[in-house]
C-alpha cells in the first residue's frame, strides 16, 4: 500500500471540487435566459405575474400567436442571427408564464385520434416542470419524426386537475397552434414537425 | 455551443440512462463471449471459470431483487425529499450533466475508498471481489447491500443544487465506464490515458491481492483521484485476483453472504465487546493489538 497523506487534505480538497463544480454548473444557462440572469440570476424572485408576463420576451423572440397565426410558419423561428442548427427533436418553449408557483404539466401528442380525445395514455411525452414566471424550454430529443400537438396546463394548486369554472378554466392552459385565449385549434392547425414549437400560456 | 446549454427534459435524461445500462448489458454478454473464447484458445478456459461466471449472475439477479424491492425506493423518495434543500438551481443541460458526471466519479472514489476501508461496508463489496477471475462479467458480481452506499456519497450533489435524475445518469456513468474496464484482453492503452484515466491495467492493479496492490486504484472514470489522494499503483507483477483470504468454497449463496458471516465471526472473536464493535467499523485488517500487520 502506498503512503496516504492526512485524511483531512483529501476530504477539504473533495469539498471545495465538489462545490466549485456545483458553482460553475449553477451559471450554466442557456443564452436565451441571460438577459432574465442579470437581475434574476435563478428566475425565482420574479416580481408579480403580470409584470412578468410580458417581461419574459428577450428582443427577436416572436410569441407563439404570432408565429402559429401564420399557417406557413408554425415553427416559431427565430430572429436571431447567426442561427444555430436545430437540435433534433422537439424543443417546446412555453411562454408567459405567471408566478403563481404549483407546476407546468405538459403534455405532447403524435395522432390526431389522442389529441381529439386528449388521451394521455397515448401521448408521447408527459412531463412536469416547476412553474417559473417567463419562459421555460423543454426539449424532447426523442420525438424526432411526426407532428406533434402540444398541451399546457399550469397546475398551480398542485392538485393535478385543471381546475375549470363552467366550459373554460381558472388555471393556465395552452396549445400549439393556438390563435388566441378563446381557441381550441384542430389538429391540423395544433400539430407541428419536430423543431422549436413556442407555446403560450393563457390565464383566465 | 448552443447545445451545450439547451435545457433537456430529465424524462429524456431517465430514457437515455435505460437505454445505456441496457445496450452495454447486452454488448457485455457479447464481450465475455469473446473473452471466453480468447480463454479457451489460450487454454485458460476451466469449469470453475465457468461456475464463477455463473456466480457473477447469480449474485446480479439476487442484488437487483434487493435493490429494486428494498433499496430503490428509499433511494427515490430519498434524492427527491432532498432536492428541495438543494442550494443552488443548477440547469439540466449538457455542459451540467458533463459537470455532474465528473463530480459524481469523485465521489464515487470516497464511496469506494469507503466500501475497502469499513468493516460493515468492506462486507458487502468483499462479495465483488472474491471473484479469483477477471472478466466483463465479474463487473455484475454484487454484494447484498452494495446499492446503499451511493446514495449517502451523493446525496451531496442533490443537496448542491444538481437534479436528481442528473445524478442518477451520472452514477450510471461511472458504472457503466468502470464495467468496461474488467477485462484481461486490453493490456495497455496509450500512455496519455493511462495516466488520466482508469483503465483495464490500473483496474486489474485493484481487482489484485498481491501486497503491493492492495487498498490502490479506486478510481472509476479518472485515476487523477488516486494520484492526487495517493492510493494509485502501477501494474508491474502478474496480478493475483481475489480476496487475500479466498472463499473457502465456491458456492453462490456463499459468495453472496460470505463478507457479512466472516465480519461477525471476525468480531465475535474478539475478546473485548468494544473491539468487536470497533472490528465493523475499521479496515478488513484492523486488529485491536498494533504490531499486527493491516
Amino acid at each position: 500500500m502506498t503512503t496516504q497523506p492526512p485524511i483531512l487534505l483529501p476530504l477539504t480538497l473533495t469539498a471545495a471540487l465538489f462545490t466549485g463544480g456545483a458553482v460553475l454548473a449553477s451559471w450554466a444557462q442557456p443564452l436565451d435566459a441571460a438577459p432574465m440572469a442579470s437581475s434574476d440570476p435563478d428566475g425565482t424572485e420574479s416580481p408579480e405575474g403580470a409584470a412578468s408576463d410580458d417581461a419574459t420576451g428577450t428582443p427577436g423572440i416572436v410569441p407563439s400567436e404570432a408565429a402559429a397565426a401564420s399557417p406557413d410558419a408554425p415553427r416559431s423561428s427565430e430572429g436571431r442571427a447567426p442561427a444555430p442548427a436545430p437540435p433534433a427533436g422537439l424543443t417546446v418553449h412555453l411562454d408567459g408564464v405567471q408566478d403563481r408557483g404549483g407546476k407546468l404539466v405538459v403534455i405532447v401528442f403524435a395522432d390526431e385520434a389522442a389529441f381529439a380525445a386528449y388521451d394521455v395514455d397515448r401521448a408521447v411525452a408527459y412531463e412536469e416542470v416547476a412553474a417559473k414566471a417567463g419562459r421555460t424550454t423543454l426539449r424532447m430529443p426523442w420525438l424526432r419524426a411526426g407532428s406533434f400537438a402540444v398541451s399546457v396546463w399550469h397546475d398551480a394548486n398542485g392538485n393535478r386537475a385543471l381546475d375549470m369554472k363552467g366550459e373554460w378554466p381558472t388555471e393556465g392552459y395552452g396549445t400549439s397552434g393556438r390563435v388566441g385565449k378563446w381557441d381550441t385549434p384542430a389538429w391540423s392547425a395544433a400539430a407541428v414537425p419536430p423543431g422549436e414549437v413556442a407555446v403560450r400560456v393563457h390565464y383566465p | 455551443m448552443d447545445w451545450l446549454f439547451t435545457p433537456i427534459a430529465p424524462h429524456a435524461l431517465e430514457q437515455l440512462e435505460a437505454w445505456i445500462g441496457d445496450t452495454f448489458f447486452v454488448l457485455a454478454f457479447a464481450f465475455l463471449a469473446v473473452e471466453l473464447l480468447v480463454y479457451a484458445l489460450r487454454r485458460r478456459f476451466s469449469g470453475a471459470l465457468a461456475a464463477d461466471v455463473v456466480t457473477n449472475y447469480l449474485t446480479l439477479g439476487a442484488f437487483m431483487v434487493i435493490t429494486y424491492v428494498a433499496l430503490g425506493g428509499v433511494y427515490l423518495t430519498g434524492f427527491v425529499a432532498l432536492e428541495p434543500l438543494g442550494w443552488l438551481d443548477i440547469p439540466v443541460n449538457a455542459a451540467t450533466v458533463v459537470i455532474c458526471v465528473v463530480l459524481a466519479d469523485l465521489a464515487y472514489y470516497w464511496e469506494h475508498r469507503f466500501a475497502h476501508r469499513v468493516g460493515l461496508a468492506w462486507a458487502t463489496h468483499s462479495v465483488h471481489h472474491s471473484s479469483p477471475f477477471f472478466n466483463i462479467s465479474v463487473a455484475y458480481r454484487f454484494g447484498p447491500l452494495d446499492g446503499l452506499l451511493p446514495f449517502a456519497f451523493h446525496a451531496p450533489l442533490v443537496l448542491l443544487g444538481f437534479d436528481p435524475v442528473v445524478v442518477f445518469f451520472s452514477e450510471m456513468f461511472v458504472q457503466v465506464v468502470q464495467t468496461a474496464l474488467h477485462t484481461e484482453l486490453i493490456r495497455r492503452l496509450p500512455a496519455p490515458i493511462e495516466a488520466i484515466f482508469n483503465t483495464p491495467s490500473h483496474h486489474r492493479v485493484h481487482h489484485g491481492s498481491n501486497r503491493a496492490y492492495l487498498d490502490t486504484n479506486y478510481g472509476g472514470i479518472f485515476i487523477v483521484w488516486d494520484r492526487l489522494f495517493g492510493t494509485f499503483a502501477p501494474e508491474e507483477e502478474p496480478v493475483v485476483y481475489g480476496l487475500t483470504k479466498p472463499l473457502e468454497a465456491g458456492n453462490p449463496v456463499w459468495a453472496f453472504l460470505h463478507g457479512y458471516v466472516r465480519l461477525a465471526r471476525r468480531a465475535l472473536a474478539m475478546p473485548r465487546l468494544r473491539d468487536g464493535v470497533r472490528a465493523l467499523f475499521s479496515a478488513p485488517g484492523w486488529a485491536p493489538t498494533p504490531t499486527q500487520e493491516s
